[in-house]
């Protein structure tokens, strides 16, 4: 997935070559698609914008000037598509509050997560990462998955490398203390053996 | 020690996002927005960036500019504007009638008092940004 070959794609779909785009889209469906389900919480929403996002990356690809890379503008697209999706919408998301009191015991966290199958420990990790903030599970995924260094994930979001720092922060501790909650009565068990 | 247990978290929150992974977007997502695409393209030819002035229009105007400079500096125009008239011009200057502007002094204490002013205003957008940036944090 270098730079380049996404150049060589950009410039054939700009001459009308549309199979060109479908390598593009194929390439960063799932990236973006990711990126709308942590904002708004909500698969057929996020399918929608993720379209919408490559629909909107198509029209104005003459104007990719190729000062970033073609991956965080197109993220950028989505982060700030799935935003102003969740404004027209209206709606108030449920996230946990902000708590960043550590009550979690990370190796008792380990190894209970260890313990259980690991289908249901995806379905416990994708919750936790649903409850934070739509900005926080951005951010999180951007960093730890897709490992987009502070300045890139500062050109996505808009916010500054001060901020993102401190949400990156805070976000571990309440991803760490949102998983001790789910799996207390797991831990306390483990306690008991 | 902090340093230390601040690690293991990154190193166990690193693990387990990239456990999830990504989502996978339904099997003919990108079906769809071809033919989305199709649909808009068919109305709309795709948007290739066409310059506001072409190439052409860039030659016509640096003629008309080149040609418009040698007239006016070699060429023998006699033109009677009724501002660059020159004998309007020496009226201008000579009468001091017309530009009888008003001699304004200020005092000490105003001058201060802008500066101060001026500087105030600088020290509100410092902490009005600090302000925003904080709420970035938060929400």
């Amino acid at each position: 997935m270098t730079q380049e070959e996404d150049h060589y794609y950009i410039e054939e779909t700009l001459h009308g070559n549309n199979h060109a785009y479908e390598v593009l889209v194929d390439r960063y469906k799932s990236m973006v698609f990711t990126l709308a389900i942590r904002i708004t919480k909500n698969r057929e929403d996020a399918e929608e914008i993720a379209q919408d996002t490559f629909l909107k990356v198509f029209k104005s690809l003459a104007t990719f000037k190729g000062e970033s890379k073609f991956s965080t503008w197109v993220y950028k697209i989505a982060y700030y598509g799935s935003l102003d999706y969740l404004k027209k919408k209206k709606r108030q998301l449920e996230t946990e509050a902000v708590d960043i009191s550590e009550v979690y015991n990370l190796s008792s966290l380990e190894s209970v997560l260890e313990d259980i199958d690991r289908k249901e420990r995806l379905a416990v990790l994708k919750e936790a990462i649903q409850k934070l903030s739509e900005k926080d599970s951005t951010i999180v995924t951007l960093f730890y998955f897709e490992e987009l260094s502070i300045k890139e994930i500062a050109m996505v979001t808009g916010l500054t490398p001060e901020v993102l720092k401190v949400r990156l922060f805070r976000s571990r501790k309440q991803l760490a203390n949102i998983l001790h909650h789910m799996l207390e009565p797991e831990i306390v068990e483990s306690y008991e053996r | 020690m902090k340093d230390d247990k601040e690690k293991k978290l990154d190193a166990f929150i690193k693990q387990l996002v990239q456990e999830v992974a990504l989502e996978e977007p339904s099997t003919d997502f990108t079906k769809n927005v071809l033919s989305k695409i199709d649909e808009v393209s068919q109305t709309t030819q795709i948007t290739s960036y066409t310059p506001l002035i072409s190439r052409t229009a860039w030659y016509v105007l640096a003629l008309g500019t080149i040609s418009l400079l040698t007239l006016a500096v070699f060429g023998n125009i006699e033109f009677d504007f009724f501002l660059i008239n020159s004998n309007f011009l020496a009226k201008l200057s000579d009468s001091g009638s017309l530009l009888n502007l008003p001699n304004i002094s200020f005092s000490n204490v105003v001058v201060y008092a802008a500066l101060a002013l001026g500087f105030f205003v600088y020290v509100q957008i410092y902490l009005l940004k600090k302000n925003w940036m904080q709420k970035e944090v938060l929400y």
